[in-house]
């Protein structure tokens, strides 16, 4: 009897021998703000320099120059006159030259004049880059709503018919490219069914005061919206599914069933509050390939974004806006990833450590 | 070891005839055959037996806490105060778990949820099953926190399980389980993935509060050291069924099944230089069609009838069962 007891450790003090690893508890919001200035520091500033020379280098590199293809344009072969244009436009300077020259203005916070536009390049993007910010972000939210709801629903009740239905719109809507899923939602809604306009982002000529005008542009923002959302929305759908099912499995969630809790709490507290994780981080990963998809959209809906800028600047070798565009909408994906990020650290605690 | 209180109370929990089946691709394969047990008031019981041997699967269907769609419990009843749990509606089910039977697992650092607080994760346990609020409910969560010996319970409530040891893991599930003074708590492996310190002091823990609320405990463990220091009454399983039943000491001193003797002489001291001693054979593998009795093929008792009869549960003793066909002098019963 005796070879079986556990003997009585010497060490059953719990305040010396089993204490929690104690450290400093720093607060949250002061971790998460570090992190933020050290990302902007070793992150976004060697990104920014590097996306600024590569783009330079390559639209520059590009065959023709602005001058060529205005001259062209305007049938101009004089060539003392070409030549006066390089020299006002600063083209006739070697290659190194411009490129430090335009560095010095960027760090300044002046992306230059557009050639083609007769405008400071800032001013042009500013105006466009609103109705594209809106559509993408149009399009994340019904992709999130609508792959996100369909993947818990699918997980609820995995390998059942509704799962499968779903995985298969879901595999369809990602194979599909989103201007020809745009393309088929402009024929269905917008000319056979006559419901929802086929481009544009507001009624021309029409003033229905502000919020008949928010409304307006809601209407207008309905199917490319949803072209680029249900496109998107395949793999928050596959996404949710997997990690709410693997979330399902673990023990805490045994735990959280043991406690006496609801189905409702333990599905949202427990299983969904850890599926989120994958899911944030496929929204930082997806959100550069919807800016590029906007452009497209852009294109098959008339809408007014900085995609039909962008083309119009490459066409013309208007470097100074290429430049400016490609600096901004960076910026942009920088500033949501930087989110992403952040985000992703306040959802999962274990972040911070590392 | 506890005053042996058992013969006066009636069951508070029982499980008769229970089968619970896992989902395989060869279809429903019952892992737990014919369980029958039952917990008095304030009992502890151990359940012990080897890796795999249904215990967890057993415990779980108590709790009917089985995982959705891979198992279920396939027949028999368990039977709560006298109410069926196996007919219970979902509703029912949440207000019995957590205030009735509590559960504490294996593995206290993934038993806690990673992204949420131990405060949040206790809160929750203790508002399952009442309206306490703000300062009320914080002060409950500090109190159960002191009762697992957590030191520091303000700060440690502010804490992520990762940034807490296992032993500290383990308390918190501890805090959470008895957070609505459960009449049954079951702890499955309590002790297995601690550091051997930290096992004593939880084992401990466990004695004391179990002293001091009156709840019965029902223990899982492959560990015969785990049983004799906790357990009353002790049910040795082998192959999803109980071979043998009884109070702690007479299995001790009078162990009647060949795999209970075998798995004592194996915890007995050994001298130095010898070879340790095996129960020879393997497990039988699940869904495999058998007769006879499930360790007949590694029993060096057996007899003819061992592999065509499956032995039923008889008395040998008081409260002493075993499931074999051999009497103590080795004949045939």
């Amino acid at each position: 009897m005796a070879s079986h007891r556990i003997l009585p450790s010497p060490f059953s003090d719990p305040l010396r021998f089993d204490g929690a690893v104690r450290t400093k508890v720093t607060s949250r919001p002061v971790i998460l703000l570090r992190r933020l200035v050290v990302r902007l520091v070793t992150h976004v500033l060697p990104l920014m320099l590097a996306i600024i020379t590569g783009t330079f280098f390559l639209i520059h590199s590009a065959p023709g120059s602005f001058v060529e293809i205005m001259s062209s344009e305007m049938q101009v072969s004089d060539q003392a006159m070409i030549d006066r244009l390089s020299v006002t436009y600063g083209l006739d300077q070697p290659l190194w030259v411009q490129y430090l020259k335009y560095l010095k203005a960027v760090a300044q916070f002046d992306l230059g004049f557009s050639y083609r536009q007769n405008l400071p390049v800032i001013e042009a993007v500013l105006h466009h880059l609103p109705a594209t910010l809106l559509l993408m972000i149009s399009g994340i939210l019904v992709a999130l709503v609508a792959g996100v709801s369909a993947g818990a629903v699918a997980a609820s009740r995995p390998n059942s018919f509704i799962d499968r239905a779903l995985s298969m719109t879901g595999v369809f809507l990602f194979a599909a490219p989103g201007f020809w899923l745009g393309i088929m939602l402009i024929v269905l809604f917008g000319v056979t069914l006559g419901w929802l306009p086929i481009g544009d982002m507001r009624t021309i000529g029409a003033d229905y005061g502000f919020f008949g005008n928010l409304l307006d542009v809601g209407y207008h923002l309905l199917l490319p919206a949803l072209a680029m959302g249900l496109h998107q929305s395949a793999i928050y759908l596959r996404v949710t599914r997997t990690a709410m099912l693997q979330a399902a499995t673990a023990d805490y969630v045994k735990t959280a069933r043991a406690k006496g809790l609801s189905e409702g709490t333990v599905i949202l507290r427990h299983i969904f509050r850890n599926a989120l994780l994958p899911i944030v981080t496929v929204l930082g990963l997806q959100f550069a390939s919807v800016l590029s998809g906007s452009v497209v959209i852009e294109a098959v809906f008339n809408w007014p974004g900085i995609g039909s800028l962008l083309y119009d600047a490459v066409v013309a070798r208007d470097y100074p806006m290429v430049l400016g565009i490609i600096i901004l909408s960076s910026l942009v994906v920088i500033t949501v990833n930087l989110v992403v990020d952040l985000v992703y650290a306040w959802l999962d605690p274990r972040i911070v450590l590392e | 070891m506890n005053a042996q209180t058992f013969a006066v109370d009636t069951p508070f929990i029982e499980a008769r005839g229970l089968t619970t089946s896992v989902r395989t691709k060869r279809g429903e394969v019952p892992i737990v055959t014919g369980f029958d047990l039952s917990v008095r008031r304030g009992e502890t019981v151990a359940i012990v037996g080897e890796s795999g041997c249904g215990k967890s699967l057993a415990a779980l269907s108590l709790m009917q806490l089985l995982p959705k769609g891979r198992a279920r419990v396939s027949g028999g009843e368990v039977r709560l105060d006298g109410r069926d749990i196996l007919t219970l509606k979902a509703r029912e089910l949440n207000a019995l778990r957590g205030r009735e039977i509590a559960l504490i697992s294996q593995d206290p650092m993934s038993a806690l949820n990673p992204v949420i607080s131990i405060g949040a994760q206790l809160r929750e346990a203790i508002t399952a099953h009442s309206d306490l609020k703000g300062e009320a409910l914080h002060a409950r969560a500090i109190e159960l926190m002191r009762l697992v010996q957590i030191p520091d319970p303000e700060a440690r409530l502010r804490e992520y399980p990762h940034r807490l040891s296992g032993g500290m893991c383990q308390r918190v599930s501890i805090a959470m389980a008895i957070a609505s003074q459960p009449r049954l708590l079951i702890a499955d492996e309590p002790t297995t993935a601690l550091d051997v310190t930290i096992q004593a002091q939880v084992l401990q823990l466990l004695q004391r509060l179990k002293r001091e609320t009156g709840m019965a405990l029902l223990i899982i463990t492959h560990d015969f050291g785990v049983v004799a220091e906790m357990a009353d009454r002790v049910a040795v399983m082998y192959a999803g069924r109980i071979v043998e039943e009884g109070p702690v000491r007479e299995i001790f001193r009078n162990p009647r099944h060949p795999y209970t003797q075998g798995l004592l002489a194996l915890t007995r001291h050994h001298p130095r230089g010898m070879r340790l001693p095996e129960i020879a054979g393997l497990v039988p593998a699940y869904g495999e069609a058998r007769t006879g009795c499930a360790f007949a093929d590694r029993c060096p008792q057996a007899r003819a009838i061992c592999r065509q009869l499956t032995p039923e549960r008889r008395s040998v003793g008081p409260l002493h069962d075993t499931a074999c066909w051999l009497t103590e002098t080795g004949e045939v019963a």
